[in-house]
């Protein structure tokens, strides 16, 4: 009996002492797709062409957790960094071809051991492109939630009421609003973000939307006189850049210029031209957007 | 039976001193009798500890006044928190085992779970500061675990356990002596491997999809080895080995979810002899603790996902030598030399980005000490005064970001070699104690400690709770000073009562301190940036009182409460912090109150406890209080043929669900019963 507790004793500490060996995995595959509609050779686009581009990866060993697209033109610019735990990954997406002559695009996919591939190709500026024409709307006036102003707007230049824009949601890009809540203050937001239940409250409120369009916003440094001039959409596709920003524009103060992108891929600015209040304020902008 | 005690007893002997008390090793790192101690010392035995409702070892210390053990998750707690004297922090503590040091240098913390609870022979608790005797994080004070050695040839103990929350576990030692005429070898092996399922740390109605249960896996080994050489002369050499595997509480997509994981190996070899009127121990110590943190969250409001995993590597290497000289009955001189080195190597890689943080560093300490003992008045007045030198340096410090983006908040790859950052700290220690009579005794002390800057923070930059936190290589130690007065009172050898006072002044506190940067770190607001610096003055005003009843042999009580007025006396942070001057210290409840009763009578042993923690601070603005608590633990226990022990422990028996500092719940109500067998 007691040589049995000693012997116990040793075989558990051998075990405890025995470590498994970690197994190599080869890195996993990534491929463009190539099918109707997918870009996947070396293109010449005009600005402000749309593409697709179409992704498939895998690595049956080892989950992939990390997809990264990269575009290289003067300088280096992550247009996507995206977490996953998945052997497989499909990605589509529309591209908007923007102002550089050349632009790189690169994907990678990462696994969990750290091993990576990559696939690219290059999208060449059209050297006959033209820029675009825009819509210019001034003195766009939303009120925040606890204001009879409408707080919705679409780029077809249309402000809508709650009531309104619940029964026209395929058509809202912007919606206004002031967050009492986190720290955002006044925020213009596109339906698809997540805004708090508690400010469009009700069987109306966005919560109960069955069509939510996701725009997103990027504060730009382009001052209001280069927004008052511009008189296509150059100026409009700089400011935006090619990565795509937030679904929220926050903390909106007067004089900030605002890029964004709704989801049609149409791109603008808007300019804060007023504001005032906090959940029964208001907000004036001018927007200058892509024609349709 | 060959003890830590022996080779003390045997000098005793030799200075005709027979009538040996109650000795504890810990006080002068030699064998001292209690009585002669001018300070509040604690001791559990083992028959005390066997008889406690606890499943860990720092949860035995709950029963000693003023010690404050914060395990909010029970068995599933990745560790204990133990605080002493109104001290937050546990690395403001340090914890022996058999005299070697386990606070970490990297992070100055104590793995509690690399000792099984039936290991242990006793602990001894010294309270207040001990710097001069012991130097690094001897702050609030000393805990020493002692652990059981064979005093037969062959002796063993196996068993086992079932337990709330589909728990199970199992322990087995075995151990023997054959040293004859002080000669011989003794040895002992033991391993002690726990599971369970566990609970969910959110309330049900704030659960997701993603919540899942704080599960514990955990196994434990050791092998001791020693040889008298003769009746004065002996050495040591033991192991020990931890591996568990801890769930925190969340699982997205991987195995285990959000998990720790540490491998502790821990060395020893210790060599003890006496020549002629100097007893001289040498301890040799080597400590390895691989950590590895896994941590996954999905965004429920971008949806985005995250995964990374920590892995360091904690190296803690050193050799203490001291000795203890007897001029006299009355006069005892300890002197030594203690070296010690830590390292620590952590690199967290973020699977869902590319980014990867490596720091690295390297902290000497070097210790020189000496304590003079002497008495006075036949005896009756011991006078302790000692001082002890320390120098330390930080070196090889540096932190590596290769290919950040906005998870980790760098804005660049770079490598930053950190400069080299040395400090002393000067120690000193003045004690009286005076026996009144054989029963009755109070003591006057002055003492300083200090805790050494760690290499977390000297070295580790990265995103914390509140912000993002970087690195301060020029991060120095903290200070702290006592002055404390006590006393020891018994009345008809059955009632004992031991008061304590004390005014404790810490000085340059390491605080978290804003820079006024900010840091885009992914989320939607840019994150302060924080820095530790040692930046604030302290003040403690405390008391403790303790009182031991014991009318009958089968009937016990222990009673202490404590008190602590801990606050910060000067914040000299910039003016764009905010002063935290009169704030409390974060973590430290202003009352605490313990009761225990033991009762063995021929049917079965009860004890029985209680606890209360008063509400603390979260925070260091003060503006989150943790709620106050109380616990209720009872242990029934039979004892059948002096081999078989059947017992039944209920911790929380009123089930009192406590929340703790990060929102989580306690287990509430934990039931284990086990059945052991001796031999």
């Amino acid at each position: 009996m007691r040589n049995l507790f000693a012997i116990l004793i040793v075989i558990n500490i051998l075990i405890v002492g025995c470590e498994k060996n970690e197994i190599e995995h080869p890195p996993p595959t990534i491929q463009l797709l190539s099918g109707a509609g997918f870009v996947s050779v070396d293109t010449i686009l005009k600005l402000g062409e749309q593409f697709q581009v179409g992704i498939e990866a895998s690595n049956p060993n080892v989950n992939l957790t990390n997809f990264i697209i990269r575009v290289e033109t003067d300088e280096m610019e992550t247009f996507l960094d995206s977490g996953m735990n998945t052997p497989n990954l499909h990605y589509e997406k529309y591209i908007t071809k923007g102002i550089s002559d050349s632009e790189k695009w690169i994907f990678i996919i990462r696994d969990k051991d750290g091993k990576s591939s990559e696939v690219s190709i290059n999208i060449e500026l059209d050297s006959s492109s033209d820029y675009g024409e825009i819509d210019y709307f001034s003195d766009i006036v939303l009120g925040a939630q606890n204001n009879n102003i409408a707080s919705f707007y679409s780029l077809e230049n249309n402000t809508y009421l709650l009531s309104d824009a619940f029964q026209n949601q395929d058509k809202i890009d912007f919606c206004y609003y002031y967050d009492l809540i986190d720290t955002d203050e006044n925020t213009i937001a596109s339906p698809g973000a997540n805004i708090d239940g508690s400010i469009y409250p009700g069987s109306e409120g966005l919560q109960n939307w069955s069509v939510r369009r996701t725009s997103r916003f990027k504060l730009t440094d382009v001052s209001e006189e280069d927004f008052l001039g511009a008189t296509n959409d150059s100026l409009l596709i700089a400011a935006h850049g090619i990565s795509d920003g937030n679904r929220k524009a926050k903390n909106l103060d007067q004089g900030k210029i605002f890029a964004f992108k709704n989801e049609d891929g149409r791109i603008g600015l808007f300019h804060i031209n007023s504001i005032s209040g906090t959940n029964e304020g208001q907000v004036n902008i001018s927007v200058k957007v892509q024609v349709k | 039976m060959f003890s830590d005690t022996s080779l003390y007893s045997q000098l005793m002997y030799l200075t005709d001193t027979l009538d040996i008390p109650q000795v504890v090793v810990t006080a002068n790192r030699n064998s001292r009798n209690l009585d002669d101690i001018p300070g509040r010392v604690t001791v559990i035995d083992a028959k005390t500890i066997s008889e406690m409702p606890v499943q860990n070892v720092d949860e035995i210390l709950r029963s000693v006044a003023n010690i404050y053990v914060n395990r909010s998750w029970g068995i599933f707690s990745q560790n204990s928190s133990v605080t002493m004297r109104g001290l937050d922090a546990s690395s403001r503590v340090l914890v022996l085992v058999d005299g070697v040091p386990l606070n970490k240098a990297a992070g100055g913390s104590v793995n509690w779970h690399l000792v099984p609870k039936d290991d242990i022979e006793r602990i001894e608790v010294i309270k207040g500061p001990a710097s001069a005797i012991y130097g690094n994080n001897a702050m609030g004070g000393v805990i020493n675990i002692i652990t059981k050695k064979a005093d037969t040839k062959i002796q063993g103990e196996g068993s086992l356990q079932v337990g709330s929350y589909n728990t199970f576990g199992a322990y087995i030692n075995a151990s023997g002596t054959n040293v004859k005429k002080d000669k011989g070898f003794y040895w002992g092996l033991s391993s002690f491997y726990r599971q369970g399922d566990g609970y969910y740390l959110n309330p049900e109605e704030i659960r997701d999809s993603t919540d899942a249960k704080a599960f514990l896996t955990e196994l434990n080994a050791s092998v001791n080895l020693g040889y008298a050489f003769n009746k004065n002369q002996k050495v040591e050499f033991s192991a020990r080995y931890y591996n568990d595997l801890r769930g925190q509480g969340r699982q997205v997509y991987e195995d285990y979810g959000d998990y720790v994981s540490v491998k502790t190996t821990y060395l020893t070899g210790n060599y003890q002899g006496v020549f002629n009127k100097t007893i001289v121990n040498a301890l040799a110590f080597y400590q390895l603790e691989n950590e590895t943190k896994q941590s996954e969250s999905i965004s429920s409001n971008s949806g985005k996902y995250k995964l990374s995993i920590r892995e360091g590597r904690k190296d803690d290497i050193g050799l203490w030598i001291n000795a203890t000289t007897h001029f006299n009955d009355r006069n005892i001189l300890t002197y030594g030399i203690d070296i010690k080195q830590g390292t620590a190597s952590v690199e967290t890689t973020y699977k869902t980005s590319t980014d990867i943080l490596t720091y690295e560093g390297v902290l000497d300490f070097y210790g020189l000490f000496v304590q003079d003992e002497i008495k006075f008045l036949d005896d009756k007045l011991v006078l302790v005064a000692g001082a002890r030198m320390d120098f330390s340096k930080y070196h090889k410090g540096s932190l590596n970001v290769q290919s950040p983006t906005t998870n980790t908040g760098f804005t660049d790859s770079s490598y930053e070699e950190f400069d080299e950052n040395n400090w002393n700290a000067f120690s000193p220690k003045l004690a009286l104690k005076y026996k009144l009579a054989k029963q009755h005794s109070v003591y006057i002390s002055y003492s300083q400690g200090f805790m050494p800057p760690k290499l977390d923070d000297l070295s580790k930059s990265g995103k914390i709770r509140k912000g993002f936190k970087i690195a301060n290589p020029e991060l120095g130690p903290e200070y702290l000073t006592n002055y404390e007065i006590g006393a020891t009172l018994n009345f008809f050898d059955k009632l004992t009562i031991e008061p304590s006072v004390y005014y404790s002044l810490g000085k340059d506190f390491q605080y978290f301190v804003g820079t006024g940067d900010s840091i885009d770190t992914g989320s939607d607001e840019l994150k302060p940036v924080y820095q530790r610096q040692n930046i604030s003055d302290v003040e403690i005003i405390g008391a403790e009182i303790t009182t031991l009843y014991q009318p009958i042999k089968q009937l016990s009580f222990n009673a202490n409460y404590a008190f602590n007025h801990s606050t910060i006396k000067e914040f000299k942070g910039s003016t764009e912090e905010k002063d935290l001057t009169g704030k409390y210290l974060i973590e430290v409840p202003k009352h605490m109150v313990y009761m225990g009763a033991t009762w063995n009578n021929r049917y079965f042993n009860t004890t029985l406890l209680y606890n209360y923690i008063s509400s603390q601070w979260y925070d260091d603005e003060n503006t989150i209080l943790i709620k106050e608590y109380h616990t209720v633990d009872l242990q029934l226990s039979k004892e059948f043929f002096e081999k078989l022990n059947v017992s039944l422990n209920i911790q929380n028996i009123l089930d009192n669900e406590y929340i703790d500092r990060k929102g989580y719940l306690s287990p509430g109500r934990y039931i284990m019963a086990e059945v052991a067998y001796k031999f």
